[in-house]
């Protein structure tokens, strides 16, 4: 029974699924269900971590240890906090229903498509409760390479090669800084626990380098302007699932870095730097809605969408007080629930007229209607309509920013009215108007399959919309403790 | 009893929501037996709603009985000093506003049953009508400004939904975009006010914010100029919710809607959210001169300005629309003079004879569709109309009603709620009250023109029909619509009394009569000054109007263009925003091929660059092991720095 309790069975669970995947017998019935059956069973063992999760105490819960390089002092050191354990849901939620995505419309390697999530899933879970820099930084890196495969291999067009090697060497070149980083901090202080290094104070100027180094590699995941690029192409060409992946979690572990790494460990070049990032992540959200406006591929609507949502995120985490982090936490949650789901509604679209074109959309309010319904609800959750969990994420961001900068938050505040008009553009131009059916010819409403595949997230987004509290509290004490360390 | 009744008011605005999501849920999960049970389905919703119109009416009585005001509230949001509540609060205000909306949407919702009968979205939007009325009910209840911003969106996502709702109506997607979009742009004005108040004085309370702020303004902690600022920055929220300038181009296109929604939404209860936010707000409005002056001013400017466009309209929904505007100006006007009873007493009264408007436009087009075609541009144009009340008698008697009532005719409702606007305008300021007494001729004018073209003279839609056997076919009512339209005559008629210098119904003074008298003699003259005109004009033909749109082109033109504010917030607005959407998407295009081809480019300059440094000879090999050796040495020193 113990061994349910530890946080290394999570880690193994999606990985025993795989290596079972390999040996199977070659029948897709029963491959796909072993698949999705060891995603499932992921995710409820992760939701007994938040069942036994003690909210009282900011110290992390569930800490395993064991020596992985004696000789140079560098641990497995695994636990999480009230931070961490909300992206484990959150990449626990969101694999089976990447692989449900992927059902019917992955044709080739499908044996391989189940295996390349679940060991993303093992990495994923990996990377948010190690604590131990050099090692997080291992497993930070590793989640490229099942993602660089379901982009080469199941994307949609050749131009997938292209958009997979943007992706990999954007990532690879932030990445590189930060190894540096990791590096002098081992030299300097014999440890990469970053228990530790919390507790560790560096010189201002140190502090800065160090900080610059982890940015570049975190300034890039989140994406920032201007090293935003690879987003809209990584997600045109990425398969459905893949997509989901990619804004559900790759682009949290930037500003998770950020919160775990740099603001509690650096905090005087935090300060130092908080107008940096203020000023990119205004620029962003006001530069990515406005270029939101122009698109005409729906997938890449979202994908800006998205950047402009997880600035809104920077803004907070560096508005440095609880409601503005609490608030971050909160829009980093709903927005893997929100884009996620729009993305899945892109892939609807796709698997039936395979074209992610708008002006090829119209009138779909008259053939499908449940999938509008599915539709509008995302579409008015991703312009954080109240009673929707992104609304409880912006207003706490925009109450945390307003405290530390009115301009700044006055000038992210304009996103709203952009965000609305971006919205309502795309799915007025889905869902109204008249058919077009010299387009698409035939049409079919959302399945079941499809259905239950989203009912989790209506429900999650609403959940957290109505009844927040419930997961502020959870992460309230970490997210104090974070503060309390970037005071010092 | 009284206990009991407060303790379950949050039931008056829960009890739709729960009907609404039952309904709603149904109708995409089991589609088929959903619409198979319409009947069923409208019945449980009506009923929601009607026991939350009893549950009002006791609560309206047990205020007027003099029991205070009641609030519950429990945490929603805390973090760290941050507490958002979600509860209720029951006072004269909210309860007033209770009645209000449950007794509209239930006759709207009656009148809906006929008028939306043939229609296969009737279970949708019985559904859309309840979760509207519900959210609407939640605003009024709110008992701080994060609430009443909740339900500000939710109401705004019900209009967007309602004026969308026939998604094969090309105008009607541009028009509950532009409203959405229109509204957000005030909710980002709320949102930041609410944010700056909660950050000067610490609460999100109505009567803790006033408190805090009044205590703030008199120690001089705080100059004027921030709490000014957020309180301008919180009123856009209303002025676009309310249709005011500079942000009222979204009212006269929400009209693409079906008429049902424009009578509750877009001229009696929705619209008037605006107003009412603004009465909650006046303990902390009243405080800031500006603010005031502001409102007073927006007010009056739109009331002119939506009366003189209603005088060209040829749409009879946007008439009706155009006049809602230029009356919700009156309100506002009414507010940033301080008269606040006046200002809601208008809301009141216009509410309900507005909606007997548009449900009598609504019993209209629903008469004309099978004559000229189920097209918004014949079946709501008067001039394809005329001589109506032959044919719908009822439809013209109640419609002459209301529109008597919208001109200020005693002693029909809105009479009596204009007056008291026009006196506190006089006692506030003379050129105010100018432009309100203006309006008023206007008003008259306007309003009589529309109904002298629908339904007096000859019938002029005869020639447009489509087939000749069709032209012996006579616009016909329906007496399922009749009778809302009955229902709704009453309070036109009746509601006014609850406000006369003879009787007095709340709290307050009653107006004295020589000022009353004074008032009422002027504005009625005006009004009817203006009837007269039209009466002239459109139904004796002796008043040459047309000559008069004739001599000055230009003048008819602007005014039935709107005066080109619409082109002119494309041209500008609109336009200076796709220009940047262009650019910032072109530069990123370029960004992205830019950066892969700069990124070969310099492979390939390196690789050149390279190749002499790898050809054998030695003295190359010599200088990069000096660099190598120089640059070791330099970052150890570096490095071992402190």
């Amino acid at each position: 029974m113990n061994v349910f309790n530890n946080l290394s069975t999570l880690i193994f669970l999606p990985l025993l699924g795989a290596i079972l995947l390999l040996f199977v017998p070659n029948n897709i019935r029963l491959i796909r269900q072993i698949g999705l059956i060891s995603a499932l069973l992921a995710f409820i063992h992760s939701l007994f971590f938040w069942v036994r999760f003690d909210n009282s105490t900011a110290h992390f819960q569930f800490v395993e240890q064991m020596n992985w390089l004696p000789s140079s002092n560098i641990q497995l050191y695994i636990g999480i906090d009230g931070i961490s354990l909300f992206f484990i849901l959150l990449t626990t939620f969101l694999i089976p229903i990447c692989m449900l995505a992927g059902w019917s419309s992955i044709q080739n390697y499908r044996r391989e498509f189940m295996i390349a999530f679940l060991v993303l899933e093992a990495l994923m879970i990996a990377v948010f409760c190690m604590l131990d820099l050099l090692l997080f930084y291992v497993f930070f890196e590793s989640v490229l390479i099942p993602m660089f495969l379901i982009i080469g291999v199941w994307g949609s067009r050749e131009r997938k090669i292209r958009a997979a090697y943007q992706f990999f060497l954007y990532t690879l070149f932030g990445s590189v800084f930060m190894l540096l980083g990791i590096l002098f901090l081992f030299f300097q202080t014999g440890t990469t626990d970053i228990q530790i290094l919390y507790t560790t104070e560096f010189s201002e100027r140190r502090q800065i380098l160090l900080w610059l180094a982890f940015f570049a590699s975190f300034a890039v995941k989140v994406p920032m302007v201007p090293v935003h690029i690879w987003l809209p192409e990584a997600h045109v060409e990425a398969p459905t699932a893949g997509s989901v992946i990619l804004a559900g979690i790759l682009l949290k572990l930037g500003t998770y870095g950020f919160l775990r790494f740099s603001i509690p460990m650096f905090p005087d070049a935090t300060l130092y730097f908080t107008p940096l990032i203020f000023t990119l992540s205004v620029i962003a959200i006001v530069y990515t809605s406005c270029t939101t406006l122009r698109q005409v591929d729906l997938k890449k609507i979202i994908a800006y969408s998205s950047v402009a949502h997880m600035n809104f995120v920077t803004i907070g985490l560096f508005s440095l007080n609880p409601q503005g982090i609490e608030g971050s936490l909160m829009l980093m949650l709903s927005h893997g629930f929100v884009s996620s789901a729009l993305f899945l509604c892109v892939g609807v679209l796709y698997d039936r007229h395979h074209t992610r074109l708008v002006r090829y959309y119209g009138g779909l309010a008259n053939t499908m209607p449940v999938f509008c319904a599915i539709f509008l609800f995302f579409t008015l959750a991703n312009m954080s309509l109240p009673g929707t969990s992104s609304f409880v994420g912006e207003f706490l961001i925009l109450v945390g920013a307003f405290q530390s900068n009115t301009f700044v938050a006055t000038l992210a505040a304009t996103g709203m009215v952009l965000g609305a008009a971006y919205s309502l553009w795309l799915y007025n131009r889905v869902a109204f108007g008249n058919l077009k059916p010299h387009f698409l010819a035939t049409y079919s409403d959302c399945n079941r399959r499809e259905f239950f595949m989203f009912l989790p997230f209506v429900i999650v987004v609403i959940w957290m919309g109505i009844y927040p509290q419930i997961f502020l509290d959870t992460m309230h004490d970490s997210v104090m403790h974070c503060i309390e360390h970037s005071r010092i | 009893m009284n206990e009991w009744l407060y303790e379950s008011a949050w039931l008056v605005a829960i009890l739709p929501y729960f009907a609404s999501l039952v309904a709603g849920g149904g109708l995409l999960v089991l589609r088929k037996a959903t619409r198979s049970l319409r009947e069923w389905h409208r019945t449980f919703l009506m009923g929601s709603l009607a026991t939350s119109m009893i549950l009002s009416f006791l609560l309206v009585q047990a205020q007027l009985g003099g029991s205070g005001p009641y609030r519950w509230a429990m945490d929603w949001i805390v973090s760290g000093h941050l507490r958002l509540q979600m509860g209720y609060l029951v006072d004269p205000l909210s309860s007033m506003m209770l009645v209000l909306i449950t007794t509209v949407g239930l006759v709207v919702m009656l009148y809906s049953h006929k008028y939306m009968a043939y229609d296969q979205g009737y279970v949708r939007f019985f559904v859309y009508l309840s979760l509207f009325t519900a959210s609407m009910l939640g605003l009024v209840l709110s008992p701080n400004l994060v609430q009443v911003y909740v339900f500000w969106e939710l109401v705004g996502m019900c209009s967007y939904l309602l004026i969308g709702f026939w998604p094969n109506r090309l105008g009607a997607a541009k028009a509950c975009q532009k409203a959405f979009v229109t509204n957000r742009i005030g909710d980002f004005g709320l949102l930041l006010g609410i944010l700056g108040l909660y950050w000067a004085t610490g609460s999100l309370e109505f009567g803790e914010i006033a408190e805090r702020l009044a205590r703030l303004l008199a120690s001089q902690a705080l100059g004027l100029f921030f709490p000014t600022l957020c309180c301008l920055l919180l009123l856009l929220g209303p002025l676009a919710k309310s249709a005011q300038i500079p942000l009222h181009v979204w009212l006269p296109d929400a009209m693409e809607g079906p008429t049902p929604i424009s009578a509750l939404i877009h001229a009696a209860t929705m619209v008037a959210a605006g107003v009412f936010l603004i009465a909650r707000m006046c303990p902390i409005f009243q405080q800031l001169g500006t603010v005031m002056e502001t409102m007073a001013w927006a007010g009056a400017l739109t009331s002119l300005l939506g009366a003189s466009i209603a005088l060209t309209q040829t749409d009879l929904k946007k008439g009706l629309a155009y006049s809602t505007m230029s009356q919700l100006g009156y309100m506002v006007m009414a507010m940033g003079i301080g008269s606040y009873e006046a200002g809601l007493f208008h809301l009141v009264t216009h509410a309900y004879s507005k909606a007997l408007l548009f449900l009598g436009a609504g019993s209209v087009i629903h008469g004309m569709e099978p004559l000229v075609g189920w097209d918004p541009a014949k079946s709501q144009n008067m001039l394809l109309m005329g001589g109506l009340r032959r044919f719908m008698p009822i439809t013209g008697t109640t419609f002459l009603l209301g529109t008597l009532s919208i001109c200020g005719i005693p002693p029909l409702a809105c009479f009596w709620s204009k007056d008291a606007i026009l006196a506190g305008a006089w006692a506030a300021h003379p050129i105010l009250w100018t432009i309100a007494w203006t309006t008023a001729g206007m008003t008259g004018l306007y309003m009589l023109r529309i109904y002298l073209l629908t339904f007096e003279g000859r019938f002029r839609g005869g020639s447009l029909l489509p087939y000749r056997s069709h032209q012996k076919a006579k616009p016909q009512e329906d007496g399922g619509m009749t009778s809302c339209l009955l229902i709704l005559a009453l309070p036109t008629v009746a509601i006014g009394w609850m406000n006369t210098p003879w009787f007095h119904l709340g709290p307050g003074p009653s107006p004295s009569l020589i000022a009353f008298s004074s008032m009422a003699v002027s504005s009625v003259g005006i009004a009817l000054l203006g009837g007269c005109v039209a009466f002239l004009a459109y139904q004796r033909a002796t008043l040459g109007l047309s000559g008069l749109s004739y001599q000055w082109p230009q003048l008819h033109r602007a005014s039935y263009n709107r005066w080109h504010i619409d082109e002119i917030y494309d041209r500008s607005w609109v336009r200076t925003n796709q220009i940047l959407a262009e650019r910032a998407s072109a530069l990123d295009s370029w960004w992205i091929d830019g950066v892969a081809n700069g990124a070969g480019l310099i492979g390939l300059v390196s690789g050149q660059a390279n190749r002499a440094w790898q050809g054998g000879n030695l003295t190359y090999y010599a200088l990069s092991m000096t660099i190598a050796l120089v640059s070791l040495l330099a970052i150890v020193t570096f490095s071992t720095l402190p």
